[in-house]
């Protein structure tokens, strides 16, 4: 993990200083806490082994104004209470999802969760997650408790599949789940008859792995725990960029036949095309995210070329696909704008074993239906569950949803996890419907807040929502406080009411971090052999709000 | 020429009778009266005949009426246009570029007019020379303006944090009226519809232009005939068409300091529904500007009661627009057909 | 065999005129004169050139090859507007009036009075009103004049009336000749009898009246004179009472030849 923070720090032009106890003793990480923030340093990357002993030193940190990740150990800035701002590591759950969906579609009928340490938070997250994957594909599974000695571990097994012989689908938490199960197989000679996968990796499972026996191991991605901290810390002190949300994920990476003796070559050189559907040559949101590649590409020292149609083209933009795929890239990254039309292509791509990321535009591997590595984009539910969240912490009661387009599956996704962030903080809330023209909207906003005048937390969806909302609350004689209100993307307009207090926060999708994101993550899969974690990277919800409103907007137009 | 005599002595009755005879006759009675039934309706909702709302109701109609008054002059005369959303939002930014780059707002103002003016005439040349029906015409040219301010804008939005004086004169608040009764917050903008329908009327009704209107919308070939310059009418018809529009795009920036491509999308239909509510003819030849206002009035008075019955979600109150428009439809041709 | 002019000098004198639409003749060497103060109609089937000789006449096309003459002095009548000035007003049937508009309104289109209110151009409408009363009575059309309002649309008039005020709208006008295109066809039987009636009121107004139609029995009523087209050509001139509508008819179908 060090080499992979000095690689980081090589790659970034970081000046890296890594502290940490000569023995596992966390007091004196602890100590070593309050030793970074003396030395003012411009980020903080922590392992939150311990929340309630470390709590406070994190916090003395981000009070003098140093953004702070967690990494490798930790649960997230809400479960841990510490306002970091994001925890990269292993998502647990996802862990287990991720599995469950890869086994059900690999063709099994009914699984098991053979779960080692059963009442063990992090193990029966994996279990969950691992149930619900099986759920939505329409299949029955149960969690089976084993302990940690395997031979009466194995003996459990073999009950349990003596009672269930037709469960076919298996996942073992760890070698220590692993072992005892393939000690089962063996002796009932059920090798390669039933789909397993496991969590992590060991000299068993990987021969198991290359037998064909498991079809795959899942690891937490140590090498991106510490590579992804100092990439993050550099986007937040540079380009006032943060993460999009509380957990990012580093795992799970799948560990299966076709990558298993992967070597890693950190100085390879790398080239990568990009193809897009719009240029910054004649859509200036498209030079931000240009901006994103080029910075990554000089950082990491990645030859990447960007391809794009000279108007808005899309059968231009599958042909660009097709001429990347011919020019045999290391990767190809590509906004999946048009599923019908790019299927095919990017089919081509993968085809010819060109590592495939859609940046911008696309719903993530399984919604696309192509094995593509991630969708590097915002996340429209989580943005609205993230602004949600924040804003009934702000202290409202009733909550409104302007909806600019209602019926637009984006914004409606936003409204869904606004209400459901409400709903959870005990919060009723609604979904007031405007439409494109400012004045009838403003009337209609001022007749809502009429009708219901309890009403004191609204999210709007955009430029086209806050516009009027502001053109009411500038007539009804709104105060800074009075309303809690949050907003998706920025304007002139909107910056200007974060500055002067009236709006808590804009969410952004961060397009530069879509652009350096995706050749970051490119070039680790083909120097590292590290795939995304999750079909959806989010890059949004980027949280813009008085503490970096300023850096935001000064770079308003490169960097966001 | 005959020898004057003198106008026949008529009895007061019979002037009642006659005035009452003309006010039925008015293409504005239906709508008039389907205005007030929908206000007496909804005064019994809580807070509606409040000053608040009722000037809510008359901002979130205004910048549609200008749009409305245009749309229902060249609806008289037969024509569609449906290119004014377009427009609308070019105005905004011919007038919002100019002011950024620190431009003064009058000549802003004219320059928008000019160039949406130029506009309006482009979809009256292309109807008269080429023949094709105005809708398609128009709505090959709201394509063609979209792509137009695709490269004008650059494809971004326009925004401006500063007010100008100006602003306040073009379509700011009526602040000594808001003091005076809290929340009478009315604006400039509703004024200057006010005296925009007013002239545009009185043109109508009392000119030559106005009266060829009226002719070459209700049999285009009677009027040329009498000699009627069709054409001519109709493109003047287009081009105060577009700089109605333009105008509502200037004072759309006026007060939201914002303009987008989008901005103006879906205004022609409501334009051409306020017009039809307002007693104006999809078939051209009779209709009525101030009944157009009306219309206006009716459809926002008809959302406002919505939002404020919060019986109903609120962006289910265009079910209640069709309603209201396909009724007011039914109510004018009932009214017309008896009179 | 042509008849003897009524009156010395034709009005209008259509001399040697022919129409070519690419290799189609529609009129071959027509000769056509209409007097002041007398009716002349127009006869002819579908296709026999009538209404091209008419479109010539009031502007519409020019003719290939002829002149015209106005009141003995050649002139080109380029456009329907050349026409209107000349005095030539033609009354179509479907075209005559816009039928949303008010009957004053409809009798002033194009040519309405306007006064100065301020710096204002305004209609005159009391004067509008006034005067289609009064020339509509001068005609012989009372109801105006008896209650019924001119601000009617006109729409709600018959088919006769609304022939009846485009007639009495182009005598108002100073029209000198006055062309009635079909006037009566559609027509009820009463409503014939008025617009016949108008036609006589125009010609003893000094008016030369072209009547067009199909029906024979409403020109023997009307005209002084018929003229038969067949073919693209004139095949007959002859004063009223030289013929009976069985010679007239012969004459259009070709039976018998002049």
């Amino acid at each position: 993990m060090k080499s992979a923070m000095e690689q980081a720090a090589s790659d970034l032009n970081l000046n890296l200083t890594i502290l940490g106890p000569d023995k596992f003793d966390l007091q004196q990480v602890a100590e070593l806490i309050d030793q970074a923030v003396a030395a003012k340093p411009d980020g903080l990357a922590v392992t939150v082994t311990d929340p309630q002993l470390f709590k406070d030193k994190i916090q003395r940190a981000i009070d003098a104004g140093i953004p702070v990740v967690g990494f490798n150990a930790g649960n997230g800035p809400e479960k841990d209470g510490i306002p970091y701002l994001t925890y990269i590591g292993q998502d647990e759950y996802q862990g287990g999802y991720q599995a469950g969906k890869r086994l059900a579609a690999a063709g099994g009928k009914r699984g098991v969760c053979i779960n080692h340490q059963v009442g063990g938070t992090n193990l029966d997250a994996r279990c969950k997650g691992f149930a619900d994957a099986l759920k939505e594909a329409g299949l029955k599974s149960e969690v089976l408790g084993i302990t940690d000695d395997p031979a009466t571990s194995q003996t459990t097994i073999s009950d349990y599949f003596t009672a269930n012989p037709d469960v076919d689908i298996a996942l073992t938490l760890g070698p220590n789940g692993a072992n005892p199960f393939y000690a089962f197989l063996k002796e009932a000679g059920l090798e390669g008859k039933i789909k397993h996968g496991t969590f992590d990796t060991s000299p068993e499972i990987n021969a198991a792995i290359e037998a064909g026996i498991t079809l795959f191991g899942i690891d937490q991605q140590p090498y991106l725990q510490g590579y992804g901290s100092l990439a993050t810390l550099a986007l937040v002190a540079r380009y006032g960029i943060k993460p999009a949300l509380p957990v990012t994920a580093t795992g799970p990476g799948f560990i299966t036949k076709e990558n298993l003796g992967f070597t890693p070559n950190p100085t390879r050189p790398v080239k990568i095309i990009a193809v897009q559907h719009a240029l910054c040559a004649w859509d200036a949101f498209w030079c931000v995210v240009e901006k994103g590649i080029n910075t990554a590409a000089q950082q990491m020292k990645v030859n990447v070329q960007v391809l794009g149609p000279d108007k808005f083209d899309l059968q231009k933009v599958a042909q660009l696909i097709d001429q990347a795929v011919a020019a045999k890239p290391d990767a190809i990254m590509l906004t999946y704008t048009d599923p019908d039309l790019f299927k095919e292509p990017v089919q081509r791509a993968l085809d010819a074993g060109i590592p495939v990321l859609a940046y911008n535009a696309g719903s993530g591997p399984d919604k696309d239906g192509i094995a593509y590595l991630t969708y590097l984009g915002q996340d429209e539910y989580q943005g609205g569950y993230q602004a949600g969240k924040r804003l009934a912490a702000a202290g409202g009661k009733r909550g409104v949803c302007i909806n600019h387009q209602v019926g637009g599956t984006n914004l409606d996704a936003r409204c869904k996890g606004f209400a459901d962030a409400l709903k959870e903080a005990g919060l009723k809330s609604e979904v007031l419907g405007i439409t494109d023209d400012p004045a009838t909207s403003q009337t209609t906003i001022s007749d809502y807040f009429t009708a219901n005048p309890d009403v004191d937390i609204v999210l709007t969806l955009g430029p086209n929502g806050a516009n009027p909302f502001y053109a009411y609350a500038k007539e009804a004689g709104l105060k800074a406080g009075d309303v809690k209100h949050g907003t998706f993307d920025i304007s002139p307009e909107i910056v200007a009411k974060i500055k002067e207090g009236f709006t808590l926060f804009a969410i952004d999708q961060q397009p530069f971090l879509q652009g350096y994101g995706g050749v970051m993550m490119l070039q680790l899969k083909v120097r590292q052999g590290i795939s995304p974690a999750l079909p959806i990277t989010p890059t949004g919800p980027g949280f813009v709000d008085a503490s970096n409103v300023d850096l935001v907007s000064a770079l308003s137009g490169e960097y966001r | 020429m005959t020898g004057q005599t003198a106008p026949p002595p008529v009895a007061t009755s019979a002037w009642v009778s006659q005035l009452q005879r003309e006010f039925l006759r008015s293409p504005i009675v239906g709508p008039l009266a389907t205005l007030i039934i929908v206000f007496i309706l909804l005064s019994f909702v809580p807070n509606f005949l409040t000053l608040r709302s009722v000037s809510g109701i008359v901002n979130a109609a205004t910048l549609t009426g200008f749009i409305a008054v245009g749309v229902t002059l060249l609806m008289i005369a037969g024509e569609f246009d449906l290119s004014v959303g377009s427009i609308m939002a070019m105005g905004g930014y011919v007038f919002g570029f100019h002011v950024v780059a620190g431009g003064n707002p009058w000549t802003g103002l004219l320059l928008a007019l000019a160039v949406t003016g130029v506009m309006g005439l482009i979809n009256g040349v292309l109807l008269v020379r080429t023949g094709i029906p105005s809708f398609i015409v128009t709505l090959g040219t709201q394509f063609m303006y979209t792509g137009l301010l695709w490269l004008y804008s650059g494809s971004q939005m326009l925004q401006i944090t500063v007010d100008l004086p100006e602003f306040a004169i073009l379509n700011g608040r009526i602040d000594w009226l808001s003091e005076k009764f809290s929340g009478a917050n009315f604006r400039t903008a509703s004024l200057w519809l006010l005296l925009l329908v007013g002239v545009v009327h009185l043109v109508l009704v009392r000119t030559r232009f106005g009266n060829h209107v009226f002719a070459v919308g209700g049999h285009k070939d009677s009027a040329a005939a009498q000699g009627v310059p069709i054409n001519r009418v109709k493109l003047i018809c287009f081009v105060l068409s577009g700089m109605c529009a333009g105008l509502a795009g200037v004072l759309l920036f006026a007060q939201f300091k914002t303009v987008r491509i989008a901005t103006g999308a879906g205004q022609e239909l409501q334009a051409i529904a306020a017009a039809v509510v307002g007693g104006t003819l999809l078939s051209g030849g009779s209709g009525s500007i101030i009944g157009a206002l009306i219309g206006v009035l009716l459809i926002s008075t008809l959302r406002t009661g919505v939002v404020l019955t919060n019986v109903i979600d609120a962006d289910n109150f265009t079910a209640i627009v069709g309603v209201t428009i396909i009724g007011a439809a039914i109510l004018n041709n009932w009214v017309r057909n008896r009179t | 065999m042509s008849a003897a002019p009524s009156t010395d000098q034709p009005i209008v004198h259509m001399k040697n005129i022919s129409r070519r639409f690419g290799s189609i003749v529609a009129l071959e060497d027509v000769d056509f004169k209409v007097y002041a103060g007398e009716v002349t109609g127009l006869l002819g089937d579908n296709g026999a050139g009538k209404s091209t000789l008419i479109k010539i006449l009031t502007g519409v096309y020019p003719p290939t090859t002829g002149q015209i003459y106005f009141k003995g002095r050649p002139v080109n009548i380029t456009s329907p507007r050349v026409a209107r000035a000349l005095g030539i007003e033609t009354v179509y049937q479907d075209l005559a009036l816009v039928p949303l508009m008010s009957v004053s309104r409809n009798f002033f289109l194009g040519r309405e009075p306007v006064r100065w209110f301020g710096p204002f151009r305004l209609l005159d409408l009391k004067a509008m009103e006034r005067q289609t009363i009064e020339a509509l009575k001068d005609i012989g059309i009372e109801k105006f004049s008896k209650g019924r309002s001119v601000n009617e649309p006109v729409g709600k008039l018959s088919g006769g009336e609304r022939q009846s005020v485009a007639i009495g709208r182009a005598v108002h006008f100073g029209a000198s000749v006055l062309i009635l295109d079909e006037p009566t066809s559609a027509l009820s039987v009463a409503e014939t009898e008025k617009v016949l009636h108008y036609t006589q009121r125009a010609k003893e107004r000094g008016l030369a009246v072209i009547f067009i139609s199909h029906n024979m029995s409403h020109v023997m009523r009307v005209a002084d004179r018929y003229v038969v087209m067949r073919h693209g050509r004139k095949v007959a001139d002859y004063r009223k009472g030289e013929l009976t509508e069985k010679d007239l008819a012969d004459l259009i179908t070709g039976e018998r030849e002049k």
